[in-house]
């Protein structure tokens, strides 16, 4: 699960694929598949292992943590557009995981206005992006 | 060896001891404890019917009198939702709910049953009798669309088959303003008996006699806005299309069912932003478009799966498509290396939580894998 949504020890692939496909389909990666799986996760982790949420409560935390600092320090050396878009995108990813760790109904809400907020807001960026990619890469 | 008698007083002890752990209610007690929800507010209902029916009046006489196409169509689509809130206010009144013994309300309600084709006489016939006969239908449907199981199905002869699949088909769900509600409510039941279903034949002439004027008066355009198509909407949306039998294996909770009305926007506005670099990606535009809605169904899956199998599936649902996608651009070496990377670590990462999910399977306790019954 964690490999759909680029977290951070399984976040290698996703700088290379969303770089070598056509940003078209990177920005529909990005948004709308990566949030879905979220809701997923949230779903899984919720309401199937919600009572043992003590257990694997230090692995989500340390998960976001690592998600969150290599997804941001990483993208201050990026030289393409797209990878440092890339990296945001795993950001984005710790972001959204906090509401998995501490799963109530107010982190529930704030899940989907954030993927909503996100998806706009992403397929905006790339497709600037697709316009302007001569001037950038 | 256990006399019957014993184990009768054991059964009855069982039924008590449910009865006060879950309060459960009986009988006449139960019908007492519903009491205090039977009443009615006179004036909540009188405000109610009044907004939608003005509500209704009004946007369908804007659709038939204002010539300008653009606000047509809109009110023509809302006088079709609101035909369907009527409807519901219909169904309350003539199951004598709301706003009974009162004169106008008969009125307006009938002059609204020959409106919708559903006039009171069939209401009576064929509607009354789902609802008194609750426990003890012989077929499972209500109303106009019929629903038999597998096992009825595979016993009907062939006409039957084919009368029941062209009832059932989408097409004639999408028409149902001529077949269903003209032909097979109107017509037939006044075929079968006129004296009883004489509403039947005027709510007919009235919409033939109407349409032919709206025609003569106001033109092709007016009749499709103001006469077809609310009725379109109101015929379609009155009934499911798909009726699926998921098994438990989905769930549609309101959290997952949110999440899809945006995802699904999204890839709209998507579409709407970049379908023209899409179609710049390669020869195969349509393909692409096919390949993104096999994601969205899948995404679809995911938010509402209540087995880990189904999990599994939509996640492949959306990983395979998007394997493709990665490498839609064919001449271009640095998608093919793309795909191919996505396309290796997204099996090991499969197989890891094909893994998991085994495992999970071994832990539970019973076997079964509808978590909303294990593990809540």
């Amino acid at each position: 699960m964690s490999f759909k949504v680029s977290a951070a020890p399984f976040h290698f692939w996703t700088p290379d694929v969303y770089d070598g496909a056509p940003t078209v389909f990177t920005s529909f990666m990005a948004t709308i598949v990566k949030t879905g799986v979220f809701i997923a996760f949230i779903r899984l982790f919720g309401d199937a292992f919600g009572a043992m949420q003590v257990r694997w409560e230090l692995f989500v935390a340390i998960i976001i943590a690592a998600t969150l600092f290599i997804g941001n320090i990483t993208a201050v050396f990026q030289q393409s557009v797209k990878r440092m878009l890339a990296y945001s995108s795993i950001a984005q990813a710790g972001f959204m995981l906090f509401a998995l760790l501490t799963l109530n109904t107010f982190a529930k809400e704030g899940i989907i206005l954030y993927s909503a907020a996100y998806s706009l807001a992403t397929i905006g960026i790339f497709f600037d992006t697709d316009k302007d990619e001569r001037l950038f890469v | 060896m256990v006399s019957p008698e014993v184990e009768i007083q054991a059964s009855a002890s069982l039924i008590t001891k449910i009865q006060t752990q879950y309060c459960m209610l009986y009988g006449k007690n139960l019908i007492l404890a519903t009491k205090p929800y039977t009443q009615e507010f006179r004036s909540k209902s009188w405000a109610y019917v009044i907004s939608t029916f003005s509500l209704l009046l009004i946007f369908l006489s804007v659709t038939t009198f204002v010539p300008n196409i653009y606000v047509k169509i809109p009110c023509g689509i809302l006088v079709g939702l609101l035909v369907v809130r009527s409807f519901v206010i219909y169904h309350d009144y003539e199951h004598h709910s709301i706003l009974q013994k009162s004169f106008i309300a008969r009125v307006i309600m009938t002059i609204f049953g020959i409106y919708i084709l559903a006039p009171a006489s069939i209401w009576k016939r064929s509607h009354d009798y789902h609802h008194n006969h609750n426990s003890k239908l012989f077929t499972a449907d209500i109303g106009s669309f019929p629903i038999v199981t597998k096992r009825k199905f595979f016993a009907m002869s062939k006409s039957n088959r084919f009368m029941y699949l062209a009832i059932r088909h989408p097409l004639n769900i999408l028409f149902g303003y001529i077949t269903i509600f003209a032909l097979g409510m109107c017509v037939r039941s006044f075929l079968s008996s006129p004296k009883k279903h004489y509403d039947s034949l005027l709510a007919l002439i009235i919409h033939i006699v109407g349409s032919v004027l709206v025609i003569h008066y106001f033109g092709w355009i007016t009749w499709l806005l103001a006469v077809y198509v609310p009725f379109f909407i109101a015929c379609g949306l009155g009934t499911h299309f798909f009726d699926i039998d998921v098994h438990n294996m989905l769930y549609f909770a309101p959290f997952g069912l949110l999440f899809n009305a945006i995802a699904f926007g999204a890839t709209l506005i998507y579409f709407l932003l970049s379908s023209k670099d899409i179609l710049a990606v390669g020869h195969n535009g349509a393909e692409y478009f096919a390949l993104i809605f096999f994601v969205l169904c899948g995404t679809s899956i995911v938010t509402s799966f209540n087995t880990l199998l189904m999990l599994f599936l939509g996640i492949e649902i959306i990983s395979i498509p998007l394997y493709i996608l990665t490498g839609a651009a064919k001449r271009d070496l640095k998608s093919n290396e793309a795909s191919l990377k996505y396309f290796l670590m997204g099996a090991f990462s499969t197989g890891l939580m094909l893994l998991g999910i085994a495992f999970l399977y071994g832990a539970t306790p019973n076997g079964s894998f509808f978590f909303w019954m294990t593990w809540l």
